[in-house]
């Protein structure tokens, strides 16, 4: 019997969720009575069969009668819609910018995470590609850099099967960041050129547009171009088989200008890849000149190897079968020095990791920074939440004028579900349009965003799918979190209080409205206090005396023919003197703001061993230089012609290289020091005062001036302010004179030092533009929240004024509860905000403390435009005539 | 008034005959009995339903007695508007049949 009551169970369950509410009560009972007669006269099978015909009979109907009401509904639903955001259009409006806004903030920050994220993953079999780089550790110190020796490459295709592809990948050695191409008339520094093997083409994905990828590197002076380079020298032409001329050095003591003949054409590098091409000249090329580039352990200069392993080999396998190879350099090298290396070891780095977490020596390009990922993602879900809390509080406020309507809805027979789904596709509705004007928003954005952020997203980067996907996620995030509060509010009034007009604001709906204000104002003044610290600290930076002057420094760069001007520089310079308008002229290898590559080690006494030497910063300078650039001197004296020698017996350093030399400034004086990189042994003069060379991020670096010409750069001409244009058109025909045909481009010192503070600057910007939008986004919010509670009781106040308050009092009476309001906004932000702050800070050798004054204006300005936005509001509600408000019913 | 259709007739007379035990299945059987035609349960539902929302019947709520389960059914009583109309139907058929003979051994 169970069994049987078991069996049916189903069918009657169906019926019952088929049938309306009142066909149940009619019928329940009947359709098991025949059940049972049915079950006595024909059999419990024909029963069931029965009953089972009688379910399916019903489900038509049921469909009919589902679909046909669904959509009466949806679309009395829509109208509603559209009603009550024409009815309430300022309400509508503010609820769309700020969503708008929020909404384009994320997509950019969607955007630029995806492209941080997707670097490399676009190469086939990416997850099996690597890139060796070595960690060694000797008596000078410690390395790891992306660099291997040239012959690993070679010994990997020949020894060991593993590997499917190596190939090495070469920058032009000393002129690897401009490289003078000439085709004509059309000169221009390349910065993206490399030797490369063949084989590359099989490892990374460079697609070929013309030529072929097998033969295109095979010959000595052959070079593969992209085809934005191709345009820029060729224009329209077909550049397959003609020729460039290529000035390079590879670094065998002069520069050599030769024609390479094109033989292939590939797809410019995407914006997502770690390798970023313009020219790939053939590896024979680069062997012509540097034939131990296949033999010589010792040398890893920047030379990276790729290897693409083969299916099912692990990556710590191969390393380890690299081992004899390192051990075979550290046996190497304890014979040529006479010292043991410590250590030695390849590793591999994959290749869908070198952009976000590889962080080595020697990198292809600058790598990305997880620090700013989160940065910019928080600071976008900030304003983004702002522009939600908007959206609830607006709603929320409108609920009570809503009360009527949902009222109507639950009488008529509305269950809550229905209700809580009519209000939730309504926000899905307004945040639709949210999201039509956020993409407007979003061009405007982003041109903005590249510029500051230094990235080339570009609009059609939208049709990603993972950009797709993410955008319908926050389409459905947005539009549930904002409206599922509201609409759970609006559901739940009581259809019998509503009709008998009984207040509908609510006590409870009261407190969750106020404290999202107040959330929404500690985001604004967190978001204050942000960005004014990070401006402070930029303004103290850029403020304090850094011991050396930048005003008026032309720099020229001497990116072509360096060993004519190492060795005339005496004469260039006097040639740029006799110009008008120039009052100084100096040469070095580095100016302010650029980073000193490298470490270079100096050890006490007349010769040169690795151990116990002292690492400092090189910087070759000339006489000029010290008086040039108003370096103070802390003891002893300036490099001086009239001494003699200075030349060949002379050290200058800084305070701290004096401390890092072992000595105080007045004791380092006479000793004597040999460096590393040319074995000279000279003795130290004089002391400079501490120079701020890279700015106040980091601490002074110990730093050693010595007059040499090997790694002589730049010219730094210091102009007068009275005659600049006439000074720089001097300084140009001086520059045709020495270097024809080397286009002629120069920079302010001023200009290039303000690169030093470039991420921070660009924080700021995005900080104040975020806190600027996010104020904005608050202040309409509060605006019309509170444009409507001065609706809602425009009556009351009329009252009141009747009896005898004044405007003041009234307008205080409505003000007095938002006050409360942002002051304990405040309260949370401050040290919110200071421990972000402070936490920034750390990160800078030289920084402020961000004092009261700081948190007192963030918490001011917030303050003042919440005043703002509620006053406006109340006193006109308060100054109306009472007769007005009072006059209709 | 609105003249009833046959199947609301038989219906209506079915619930009056019936008293205070006429719902669905009662009526159905009642029907069966007295013409010998089967009909379906929708069948009857659905003049019953027209008779009901006419205000031929009233209505209660109860519950199935006779069963075990007690699940809810719906108990229905002629009123008064459907006592009128069965009075006037019969006058009209008393008149309409008037000098009609049954023949021997027939039946409707």
């Amino acid at each position: 019997m169970m069994k049987k009551e078991n069996q049916t169970k189903l069918p009657f369950g169906f019926l019952r969720r088929l049938l309306t509410t009142d066909e149940i009560d009619d019928v329940d009972g009947c359709f098991e009575e025949m059940y049972a007669q049915m079950v006595a006269e024909k059999g419990p099978g024909y029963a069931r069969r029965w009953i089972f015909l009688q379910a399916l009979k019903s489900l038509p109907g049921f469909l009919t009668h589902l679909v046909y009401w669904k959509l009466l509904m949806l679309k009395n639903a829509l109208s509603v819609t559209l009603r009550s955001m024409l009815k309430n259009k300022f309400n509508f409006l503010i609820k769309v910018f700020g969503l708008a806004v929020g909404v384009a903030c994320s997509m950019v920050v969607i955007l630029y995470v995806v492209n941080e994220l997707t670097y490399d993953i676009y190469h086939p079999d990416h997850e099996r590609i690597y890139r060796i780089a070595n960690r060694r550790i000797t008596e000078i110190g410690e390395f790891s850099g992306a660099e291997t020796p040239g012959p690993l490459a070679v010994a990997i295709k020949e020894q060991l099967s593993q590997a499917e592809n190596v190939a090495r990948v070469i920058p032009p050695f000393e002129n690897s960041k401009h490289v003078l191409v000439i085709r004509g008339e059309n000169r221009f520094f390349e910065k993206q050129v490399w030797f490369v093997d063949a084989e590359i083409f099989k490892i990374l994905s460079i697609p070929f547009l013309e030529g072929s990828a097998r033969t295109a590197l095979a010959r000595p002076k052959t070079v593969v171009i992209s085809a934005g380079t191709a345009r820029k020298y060729f224009g329209t032409l077909p550049p397959l088989g003609r020729s460039l001329s290529i000035e390079l050095d590879y670094d065998t003591g002069a520069t050599v200008t030769e024609d390479f003949q094109v033989t292939g054409i590939v797809r410019d590098a995407p914006a997502n890849t770690h390798f970023k091409y313009d020219m790939l000249i053939s590896m024979p090329t680069l062997l012509a000149y540097v034939p131990s580039l296949d033999q010589d352990w010792g040398e890893y200069h920047s030379k990276r190897t790729y290897v693409k392993l083969g299916r099912n080999v692990s990556p710590e396998a191969f390393a380890r079968q690299l081992r004899p190879y390192s051990e075979q350099i550290a046996s190497d090298f304890a014979k040529r020095v006479g010292k043991p290396m410590r250590l030695h070891e390849y590793f591999l780095q994959p290749l869908d990791s070198l952009h976000m977490k590889s962080n080595l020596t020697a990198e292809t390009e600058a790598t990305g920074n997880m620090y700013y990922v989160y940065i910019y993602s928080f600071a976008a879900l900030l304003i983004l939440l702002i522009g939600c809390i908007n959206f609830v509080n607006l709603s929320a406020t409108l609920a009570a004028a809503r009360s009527r309507e949902v009222g109507i809805r639950k009488t008529l027979g509305g269950s809550r579900w229905d209700l809580v789904f009519q209000f939730l596709g309504e926000s899905l509705v307004i945040t639709f349009f949210a999201f039509l004007a956020a993409f407007a928003f979003l061009s405007l954005l982003l041109s903005y965003f590249n510029r500051m952020a230094g990235t080339a997203i570009t609009f059609q980067a939208l049709g990603q799918p993972l950009v797709l996907v993410s955008l319908l996620v926050l389409f459905l995030v947005v539009g549930f979190s904002a409206g599922m509060y509201p609409a759970l509010i609006l559901s739940s009034f009581k259809p019998v209080s509503i009709l008998k007009n009984q207040d509908m604001s609510g006590k409870q709906g009261n407190v969750v409205q106020r404290l999202l204000v107040l959330s929404q104002f500690a985001i604004c003044i967190f978001m204050v206090v942000c960005t004014l610290v990070v401006f402070r600290q930029l303004t103290f930076m850029k403020g304090k005396a850094l011991g050396f002057s930048r005003e008026q420094k032309l720099i020229l760069e001497v990116k072509s023919n360096q060993d004519y001007f190492r060795h005339n520089y005496e004469a260039i310079k006097s040639d740029f003197l006799k110009n008008d308008g120039i009052t100084n002229a100096t040469v070095s290898s580095s100016v302010p703001g650029e980073v000193i590559e490298g470490g270079y080690y100096l050890q006490k006494g007349a010769t040169f061993i690795p151990r116990d030497s002292k690492r400092l910063k090189v910087l070759t300078v000339d006489y000029d230089f010290i008086r040039s650039y108003g370096i103070a001197m802390a003891a002893g004296r300036p490099f001086q012609k009239e001494a003699g020698n200075d030349e060949a017996a002379a050290y200058i350093v800084n305070e701290a290289g004096a401390r890092e030399m072992g000595f105080t400034p007045q004791s380092v004086l006479g000793t004597v020091w040999t460096a590393h990189y040319h074995r000279k042994t000279k003795s130290v003069i004089g002391v400079t005062e501490d120079f701020h060379f890279l700015g106040l991020k980091d601490s002074v670096e110990p730093i050693l001036l010595d007059i040499e010409k090997s790694l002589l750069r730049t010219i730094t001409l210091t102009l007068d302010t009275k005659q600049i244009s006439r000074a720089l058109a001097g300084v140009k025909k001086t520059w045709a004179v020495h270097f024809p045909g080397v286009p002629f481009e120069y920079a302010f010192l001023d200009e290039m030092f303000g690169k030093v503070y470039q991420y921070e600057e660009q924080m700021g910007k995005l900080l104040a533009m975020i806190s600027g939008l996010g104020i904005a986004i608050a202040f309409l919010g509060l605006y019309g929240m509170v444009a409507f509670y001065a609706h809602q009781r425009r009556k009351e106040m009329a009252i009141r004024r009747v009896v005898g308050a004044s405007t003041a009092t009234v307008a205080l009476l409505m003000t007095r509860r938002f006050v409360s309001l942002v002051i304990l906004a405040g309260v949370t932000a401050v040290p919110l905000a200071w421990m972000a702050t402070e936490r920034w800070l750390q990160d800078f050798a030289y920084r402020i403390q961000p004092g009261f004054p700081v948190f007192a204006f963030a918490f001011l300005s917030a303050f003042l435009i919440a005043m703002a936005a509620v006053l406006l509001q109340t006193f006109r509600a308060a100054r109306d005539n009472p007769v007005d408000s009072l006059r209709s019913e | 008034m609105k003249e009833l259709t046959r199947k609301e007739e038989q219906v209506l007379l079915a619930v009056h005959h019936l008293q205070d035990d006429a719902y669905l299945i009662t009526i159905r059987e009642q029907i069966f009995r007295y013409t010998g035609t089967n009909y379906s349960v929708g069948t009857i539902y659905a003049p019953l339903n027209r008779l009901h929302i006419n205000g031929y019947i009233e209505s209660r709520s109860g519950r199935n007695t006779s069963f075990s389960s007690k699940k809810p059914i719906r108990f229905y009583r002629l009123s008064k508007k459907g006592h009128a109309a069965l009075v006037e139907l019969q006058k009209a058929y008393r008149l309409l049949w008037t000098g009609f003979v049954t023949p021997a051994k027939e039946k409707t």
